[in-house]
């Protein structure tokens, strides 16, 4: 903005001068024009006064009247000349130069000198010769005075001119100069702005890059298969990019009848809470290959987290023992697991203590839940409920849309799930959905069913 | 946004209250933690939520983050009021556990 403004005040400036430049020097090449008019007619007026003198002096030689043509010819044409020169002269601003001394010269050798000698005067001869000779010269010295006079001049424009082009031309180069630094200033700005901002472009790019290839490692993980447990995840980042990062779901078989589930939500966006959600995952996976009490497990998460980070975090997780047919399950600060028994309504699991990274020792426990055949656990995180921000309404929009759904003949009830929420709008926080759908044999322990 | 509390003097016993109303997200983040800063060195802190409508899980952490730091200096943890309007999603988030909700300011004051 400021560049723009002084590259007009810079045109402007340049306008002006240029024209300025342009009115002078015509001025000037008027004046010299008008020089070589004076010049001239000066001249011309010295010969017509010299043609006086020539034709009347060979008429007194000769008696002849032939000679005074050139006389009467130089009469006639005298005033006229005379009135060119003087006015150029006053045209010329210079009333100073002696013009009308040639007037008075020529009027006086006229009256003193040629009518006499015409009128056959005595002694004019004599007196033609000495005066007419001192008239003439006299006409002379002022012509010479004239010429130098006008000659002077001429010299003092033509210099004058010389200056103001030269000064033109050094002002053209400053100019030039100011606008070539002021338009390479400008474009380093520019560019340096736009490679700033191509800096910060490819970082943003870089961290968003890095949080997707993070949250593709981390939550399309291979879901473990058991016989009668279908396991079916779904994942959506949030619709402003900057929000994405932060939630999870996992499912492992630590033994081919003992799975270990989770889903959870890390406070915050971006990088930071994508790595600090590894973390989590990663403690608690490593906490549940020691500890059977999913309470157990959390608490441990919970003190890996606060040793690390100043963050907090929501978890729901638990273990799914087919062989005792029950669910183990404990949840920190997560919102409450649907449970879909195979009749009646569907129940919002209990939930237990604060989030993880709230406090040490928090009060958390594991709560167990029976496993029905064709019954089903619906895990998801807070961005499901409270898209429209209204937590009462979410959950109620949840109940009403996983009613719906047929778990026992549902390929994928994750993604129809999400798909009923949200029908296809992008979400506005991140998402994540777990769901287990236990058949209609999975109760059924697998000694009996080899016995 | 963040409303000037009841009271502000922190030097003596006197309890502290800040008040904050509308959506607490991100958006306000910096708000809220100068909110809540100003409980800084009370003997007793008190969020006013009652006329909050929406936290998202980062205004939460806000939260927890105060009730660690005054449970490292020793002093009593923070007494939130709850309104109506986050009452559920304060239930889940599980603070409730450690941070029981109250009613009105008068019932922080008075507990």
């Amino acid at each position: 903005m400021r560049h723009a403004a002084l590259a007009i005040v810079l045109l402007v400036i340049f306008l002006a001068s240029t024209l300025w430049v342009r009115s002078a020097i015509a001025r000037n090449a008027d004046t010299q024009q008008r020089l070589q008019t004076a010049q001239f007619e000066r001249g011309r007026l010295l010969k017509l006064q010299l043609d006086e003198e020539t034709g009347l002096r060979g008429y007194l030689a000769t008696g002849s009247r032939v000679y005074l043509q050139p006389y009467d010819s130089a009469r006639r044409a005298f005033a006229n000349m005379y009135a060119r020169l003087d006015r150029t002269i006053t045209e010329l601003g210079m009333d100073d130069l002696p013009v009308q001394r040639e007037g008075q010269l020529n009027a006086q050798w006229i009256a003193t000198v040629a009518r006499p000698a015409l009128r056959g005067a005595r002694g004019a001869q004599s007196k033609t010769a000495r005066e007419g000779k001192a008239l003439v010269d006299a006409f002379r010295a002022t012509d010479n005075r004239l010429t130098a006079a006008i000659a002077e001049r001429s010299k003092q424009v033509e210099t004058a001119t010389n200056e103001l082009v030269s000064r033109v031309l050094f002002g053209s180069v400053a100019l030039g100069i100011v606008i070539v630094l002021v338009v390479t200033g400008y474009g380093f700005a520019q560019n340096r702005l736009s490679r700033r901002l191509a800096r910060s472009e490819v970082a943003y790019e870089r961290e968003r890059n890095a949080v997707e290839a993070l949250q593709d490692a981390f939550l399309r993980p291979q879901l473990p298969s058991f016989p009668n447990l279908q396991l079916s995840g779904a994942y959506v980042p949030a619709r402003d990019e900057t929000r994405v990062g932060g939630d999870w779901y996992d499912a492992y078989a630590i033994t081919d009848r003992l799975l270990l589930f989770s889903i959870g939500d890390v406070s915050g966006h971006g990088l930071e809470a994508a790595v600090v959600m590894s973390r989590v995952r990663q403690s608690i996976t490593t906490a549940a290959l020691a500890e059977s009490d999913p309470a157990a497990v959390l608490r441990v998460a919970n003190e890996v987290l606060l040793l690390q980070e100043n963050r907090m975090v929501t978890v729901a997780c638990g273990f799914v023992d087919l062989d005792k047919g029950a669910i183990t399950y404990a949840t920190a600060g997560h919102p409450p697991m649907l449970w879909l028994p195979r009749r009646g309504p569907v129940e919002l699991l209990a939930t237990g203590g604060p989030p993880l990274g709230a406090t040490a020792n928090p009060p958390l426990r594991s709560t167990t839940v029976r496993i029905e055949p064709e019954s089903a656990l619906v895990l998801y995180t807070d961005g499901l409920t409270e898209n429209g921000r209204d937590t009462v309404a979410g959950e109620r929009a949840l109940i009403e849309a996983v009613n719906k759904i047929d778990f026992g003949s549902c390929d994928d009830p994750a993604q129809t799930l999400l798909a009923s929420i949200f029908s296809g709008a992008p979400p506005n926080d991140d998402v994540a959905i777990l769901t287990l759908t236990f058949a209609r044999a999975s109760v059924r322990p697998l000694r009996t069913l080899c016995a | 946004m963040p409303r000037r509390g009841y009271s502000k003097n922190v030097s003596d016993s006197k309890p502290v209250v800040v008040a904050f109303s509308g959506d607490l997200d991100f958006t306000v983040r910096e708000k809220l933690r100068a909110g809540l800063a100003e409980l800084a060195g009370a003997n007793l802190a008190i969020v006013d939520l009652s006329e909050v409508e929406y936290m998202d899980s980062l205004a939460l952490s806000e939260l927890v983050l105060l009730h660690r730091a005054c449970e490292k200096a020793g002093r009593p943890a923070p007494r939130i009021v709850v309104g109506q309007k986050i009452a559920r999603l304060y239930e889940i988030s599980g603070l409730s556990v450690i941070l029981p909700p109250y009613r009105s300011v008068a019932e922080a004051l008075a507990d």
